[in-house]
């Protein structure tokens, strides 16, 4: 290679500026990136366990892991509390102490809690006109579904266990709990997800996290946000795929709960039929009303998992009818795959399976 | 050889690798911040992490009832890391929830196993859409 002098001095100084350009860059680059780490100091962590049966999945968002770590310590505490408080199935838990041992028009004195747990739900059974039911125990543990019992049982014994689930023989004055008739089972179950969801955004409330999204089996609890002020992405299972699969996407602020109720859950099949875990109270048998799921979002989450219940029997019309009634907002998913859904939740879910149709 | 004299001059070439040398550094810093790529895998109290980009089968030793360790080599589940992605290749619970539960591959996602108490989850930088 052959260069004058000239040249030689003058690819140098080209190729010195280049390399301090480039160096230039590199250290800008970096410096912004730390400088917007720093900005959003947001740790994220996922945590899997299980309580009340069921799995339960956090995501937490805060300032530090140790944050994140005590918060997920303390969220096990509360679900482990509470189900030891409510759970018809854990025998040493106030509910099941009172199955066993109630007198027949006797006052039993319920705590606070679960006096209060039980007017609200008293108060959806009134509105849902028996859809949903506080006591539906005896039907539940006669079917045996979540037990792994894949019989169905004979009509005398579901018939009796129709006259066992009135909850119209419940009454509840202040923390005064008085049952009318024998051989009735309170079971908080039906909305003891929600009820979890809730307690644990009150305990969530006293700490440093600054988002959370916590599924208790069917209901997912939104709470905060990422430290971006953005909405949460909720996914809602696809009621005819595998686990973990999401047929639609819920955008929503940090202040609710999402409950999801369906067939696909626990179920066993005899004869060609699908025999699942939500019974109709009025007649014994699995609601049989052509849904397959149905999705209640609203703040309140006791409501909105005996709501996805409730309007799981109700059916389609009537359960519609019954979540625009109380204004929250509500996802029906039919047999044929086609789904309909409140006036609001119309920009706000996304529907992301080509096998399903929103109805507009 | 005259003509071959040295385009650079010693003092260039310390500051080409000093430069160099910064950009590694730095560059190497960022990468290990980002842990991801992972599947952590806990079993009871135990947690093992592996690398998502290598393919294997884990054969897992969950929690069993008493029938299950009467008919079983201790064996609960068997997961398969493949191109990627993660999934629970069989398990010998009867409810087989787990192994019905679609692949994951992406930050946060989860595969539970209840009745084994096997928790699988992806740590990834393929960012998740979803949040639950």
């Amino acid at each position: 290679m052959r260069l004058s002098a000239q040249h030689r001095k003058k690819l140098h100084k080209v190729i010195n500026g280049l390399i301090i350009l480039l160096a230039l860059g590199v250290f800008v680059y970096f410096a912004i990136q730390t400088i917007q780490k720093k900005e959003m100091n947001i740790e994220m962590q996922a945590y899997a366990g299980s309580a009340m049966g069921t799995a339960v999945k956090k995501t937490l968002y805060s300032e530090s892991m140790e944050e994140n770590d005590a918060a997920d310590a303390m969220i096990d505490t509360c679900l482990e509390e509470l189900e030891n408080q409510i759970s018809a199935r854990v025998s040493g838990s106030e509910i099941a102490g009172l199955n066993r041992n109630y007198a027949v028009d006797g006052i039993n004195t319920l705590s606070e809690s679960v006096a209060s747990y039980l007017r609200q739900e008293l108060l959806i059974w009134e509105e849902s006109e028996g859809a949903f039911s506080p006591c539906i125990y005896p039907l539940s543990s006669l079917w045996g579904i979540e037990e792994g019992n894949t019989i169905v049982p004979n009509t005398t014994m579901i018939e009796s266990a129709l006259i066992a689930i009135d909850a119209s023989q419940i009454e509840v004055n202040g923390n005064d709990l008085i049952l009318h008739a024998p051989n009735m089972q309170l079971d908080m179950g039906a909305a003891g997800k929600g009820i979890a969801c809730d307690e644990i955004r009150t305990r969530l409330c006293e700490t440093n996290i600054q988002g959370a999204v916590v599924s208790v089996g069917g209901s997912i609890l939104a709470y905060g946000d990422k430290g971006d002020g953005k909405e949460w992405h909720i996914g809602i299972q696809n009621p005819r795929g595998v686990t973990g699969d999401i047929f639609g996407v819920v955008d929503t602020p940090g202040n609710v709960v999402v409950s999801t109720s369906g067939d696909y859950e626990k179920y066993f099949e005899s004869g060609g039929k699908r025999f699942h875990h939500i019974f109709d109270p009025s007649t014994g048998f699995p609601a049989d009303n052509g849904l397959i799921s149905v999705t209640i979002i609203c703040e309140n989450g006791l409501r909105s998992d005996a709501m996805s219940t409730a309007c799981f029997v109700m059916g389609l019309e009537k359960g519609m009818a019954y979540a625009k009634e109380q204004g929250v907002e509500a996802i029906f998913v039919t047999q044929d795959k086609k789904v309909y859904v409140t006036d609001n939740m119309k920009n706000k879910f996304r529907l992301q399976s080509e096998e399903y149709e929103l109805v507009r | 050889m005259q003509d071959k004299k040295l385009i650079f001059k010693k003092g260039d070439y310390i500051f080409a690798m000093v430069v160099v040398s910064v950009v590694l550094v730095l560059f190497l810093t960022q990468l290990n911040a980002k842990q991801g790529n992972q599947v952590r895998v806990t079993v009871g109290k135990q947690t093992e992490t592996y690398s998502l980009t290598e393919n294997r089968r884990i054969s897992l030793r969950g929690k069993m009832d008493s029938q299950e360790q009467a008919s079983s080599d201790g064996v609960t589940n068997v997961l398969v890391i493949e191109d990627g992605q993660v999934y629970m290749e069989s398990a010998s619970c009867p409810d087989q929830v787990c192994v019905k539960h679609k692949p994951i591959y992406q930050d946060g996602e989860m595969i539970i196993c209840l009745p084994h108490q096997v928790y699988v989850e992806v740590d990834n930088d393929i960012e998740n859409d979803i949040d639950n």
